[in-house]
């Protein structure tokens, strides 16, 4: 699954960052293998969420999200 | 980035530039020389920047800053929240072996949070000096300065980072080392930066095909080397950071389902049904504290046009200041110059032209202040970004980015300021569609305007009737994003968005003072420079023949005869008198010139604008056309500056064919309503007709234009079909 698919208010860890062109910015902001992600919101109209990594928060629109392959934390 | 870097320089060097809380408020780079002890410093502010490899214009300028080692030493501003990430790009100015000091700002937030940072540890892990700083309540900025400049003096070896041994370095190292020496940077920079596919340097390598696919044979470095690196980091901080210590685990949980430092209030802000009304009831409100006319019957001030008292601050405070010209300069004035015998136009000129004019507009000083003051607050607490989130969705099916909305709603303050603040967008398309949308938004210029004309034709209602004109921008410019994104050339290919969402924040008492105090400075300056020497000028124009002779207004001035031919033009508009036109023209240099000059002709008219327009309806159309047609020359001309003459040229031409066109509907539609006048609705129907079939004729003419000579844009090609893609 990737980020796109994440629950409101649930957490995931990230597996891989898929290449493309966001592939080098999800990295410098911390999308590293590893690493837990919360999906706090979706935007009102879609395709944008609002996650939560490394004690910060930033938002993520669709396309880069889905290139962030994850799976969710139990 | 957002850690501040802008606010630290402003207290280095007692400056005031530009600060928001909010990524990317800073586009250019500034530069201030300032003195400590004897040493005399040149200090540059850079835009701020996630990694070496830069994505949008503005990070290019500070990568190239960086990279050019022009400079003795840097400052790498961290903030204390987000040391993790932000030490991110601390390591990669090791790598680059750059000399640097580390300023980890905001540390007075981490007293409010309980946890403490053990500085000295860091600094030894990274071999590099690391200062706490807090711009915003003064202190260490000093001991900053004095740990940058011994920086500067001293030599230190390079620092010895561990986690690039986890990394294929020394392989691609030798790929890469008979094309290093000509970049002029170290190899195992390169290395780096190659494991890290740059597409910079690997430009400036240029390597054969079989060397790119000996590296791309490595894998995929560039998360490993991510990876490693925010590893790294991790170690660090994981000792460095202490949790506090009164709160043992258990007894202070996190609010379930959400990230820590993740803010609750975004739970009701950015709620998938409430964010968007949330959104507009701010606005609304802003909108409502600042241009609100409603009055209350009361009076304590003597004198006329004081039994009704506006109750909100913006209308009040205009009110106050609009009194004090009219009595203690207007009349003694006058007075004086009756008492000194001087001849009627000298005080014609003082009177209407100078007081009057410049005074009306200086009396709304506090109502742009104001708006930009509450501007300024939508920035600082960090609601701006959380607009830009919650607008993405729209706006990326507009073909913008939830970060137009910054530059759109900075358009509310000035145009030509708020077209800089596009740099930070992440393509050149959605940059130039903001651009080009952004003097659609009623820049604060434009207010007096409304204001001056509102309230004698409307009344009671003269606040729904701004408030529509706000909308009426805001339409105008979805409209035409809408048309923008149909031009391939500015198609959005949908550009990844990835944005910080800063931590709320208040501003300071002393920030509020500055940032009311800095525009109050440059609106009066405006005032008392520009707009006072233009306002003499059209007074002179629209009371003197074109032989010099003084007229007292009317058609026979200078003014009145251009203005006079040019209102053939504004009839079916609503407004074809000369003095409308007339001020319309006197717009192109400063939009609060067309309140000026409205205000000096009725001065000459009787006091009364009733004569300029036909009808209220056609002082609506009038309002409309100001909105919507060329902003001011300081505005077109910074969008030469950001796109280029030709699209400059194309700008205006788009805004001056939109407000023709939406006056027009305007006046037909407030006919209609207002006097039953169904022929309106019929010329609205047949104009409607002939502008859509006179653009889809230009839209055919333009794709021909376009494409190859046998296409005609209809499918029918015979020349390259199956051969040019782009002809369908």
């Amino acid at each position: 699954m990737t980020l796109m698919d994440v629950r409101e208010g649930t957490a995931a860890r990230v597996v891989g960052v898929k290449d493309g062109a966001s592939k080098r910015r999800l990295l410098d902001f911390g999308f590293t293998p590893g690493t837990i992600v919360t999906v706090n919101n979706a935007a009102p109209f879609g395709g944008t969420v609002s996650v939560g990594l490394r004690g910060y928060t930033v938002a993520v629109r669709a396309t880069a999200a889905r290139a962030v392959e994850v799976i969710p934390c139990m | 980035m957002n850690v501040g870097k802008t606010s630290l320089f402003n207290e280095l060097t007692d400056s005031f530039m530009h600060v928001g809380n909010w990524h990317g408020v800073t586009v250019e780079s500034a530069e201030k020389t300032f003195a400590r002890g004897d040493t005399l410093i040149q200090m540059q502010d850079l835009p701020g920047i996630y990694s070496l490899t830069a994505v949008s214009p503005e990070e290019v300028v500070s990568r190239d800053a960086i990279l050019s080692g022009e400079y003795d030493v840097l400052i790498n501003v961290c903030e204390v929240n987000n040391l993790c990430r932000n030490l991110y790009f601390t390591l990669q100015l090791l790598e680059l072996d750059a000399p640097f000091v580390i300023a980890v700002n905001m540390v007075d937030e981490l007293e409010r949070t309980g946890k403490t940072i053990d500085y000295k540890y860091i600094s030894d892990r990274l071999g590099v000096p690391v200062i706490p700083v807090s711009a915003k309540y003064r202190g260490g900025a000093d001991k900053l300065a004095d740990a940058a400049i011994a920086r500067a003096a001293a030599r230190r070896a390079r620092v010895r980072l561990g986690y690039l041994d986890k990394l294929p370095l020394k392989q691609v190292a030798a790929i890469i080392a008979p094309n290093c020496a000509g970049t002029g940077y170290g190899l195992e920079w390169c290395a780096v930066k190659a494991l890290e596919r740059d597409a910079y340097v690997l430009d400036a390598l240029g390597l054969t095909a079989a060397q790119t696919a000996a590296i791309e044979r490595l894998g995929d470095t560039q998360s490993a080397l991510a990876e490693a690196r925010y590893g790294f980091i991790t170690e660090i901080t994981d000792r460095a950071v202490k949790p506090p210590a009164a709160t043992a685990p258990g007894t202070r949980k996190r609010a379930s389902g959400s990230s820590p430092g993740y803010p609750v209030i975004d739970k009701v802000l950015l709620n998938k049904y409430l964010a968007l009304p949330i959104f507009l009831l701010i606005m609304a409100l802003i909108f409502f504290l600042t241009f609100a006319e409603i009055s209350v019957p009361f009076s304590y001030l003597p004198g006329e046009g004081f039994e009704n008292m506006p109750v909100m601050p913006g209308a009040y405070l205009r009110m106050h200041i609009g009194w004090v010209i009219r009595n203690a300069l207007y009349e003694p004035a006058v007075n004086l110059l009756a008492h000194i015998n001087a001849p009627e136009w000298t005080i014609a000129l003082f009177a209407s032209g100078v007081i009057n004019g410049v005074g009306g507009v200086a009396a709304f000083l506090p109502q742009i202040v104001l708006l930009f003051f509450f501007l300024a607050l939508l920035e600082d607490t960090g609601y701006m970004s959380r607009v830009a989130f919650m607008t993405d969705g729209i706006f990326g099916r507009a073909g913008l980015s939830g970060r137009s909305a910054f530059t759109l709603m900075m358009g509310f303050g000035c145009s030509a300021a708020a077209v800089l603040t596009a740099r930070n967008l992440e393509s050149e398309a959605v940059r130039k569609k903001t651009v080009l949308l952004t003097p659609f938004m009623s820049c604060s210029a434009r207010m007096p305007v409304y204001a001056l004309i509102a309230s004698p034709f409307f009344g009671e209602l003269s606040f729904l009737v701004i408030l529509s004109v706000y909308v009426i921008g805001i339409a105008a410019a979805l409209l035409w994003a809408w048309i923008l994104n149909r031009i391939p050339a500015l198609k959005a290919e949908q550009p990844d968005f990835i944005m910080e969402m800063p931590p709320y924040r208040l501003p300071t008492a002393v920030r509020v003072s500055k940032i009311i105090a800095a525009n109050a400075e440059a609106f009066l300056i405006r005032v008392g420079t520009l707009i006072f020497a233009m306002s003499v000028i059209m007074w002179i124009l629209s009371n003197f023949t074109f032989c010099f002779a003084y007229v007292d207004g009317g058609a026979h001035s200078m003014l009145g005869v251009l203005g006079g031919a040019l209102a053939v033009l504004f009839r079916p508009l609503g407004f074809g008198t000369w003095q409308a036109a007339g001020s319309l023209l006197s717009g192109l240099i400063a939009k609060e010139i067309v309140a000026e000059s409205l205000v000096s002709m009725a001065g000459a008219a009787g006091g009364s604008l009733s004569g300029f327009f036909a009808s209220p309806a056609g002082a609506y159309a009038y309002l409309v056309f100001v909105l919507l047609y060329v902003p001011c020359i300081a505005a077109v001309g910074e969008i030469a500056k950001e796109l280029g003459c030709k699209l400059a040229a194309a700008s205006a031409a788009m805004q001056l064919g939109t407000a023709y066109i939406f006056a027009y509907i305007a006046y037909r539609l407030g006919l209609f309503f207002t006097a039953r006048d169904f022929g309106a609705i019929i010329s609205i129907v047949i104009s409607a007709v002939l502008i859509i079939a006179a653009a889809r004729i230009l839209y055919g003419l333009l794709r021909k234009g376009k494409l190859c000579r046998g296409c005609s844009g209809r499918g029918n090609c015979r020349v390259c079909k199956g051969g040019k893609k782009d002809c369908k």
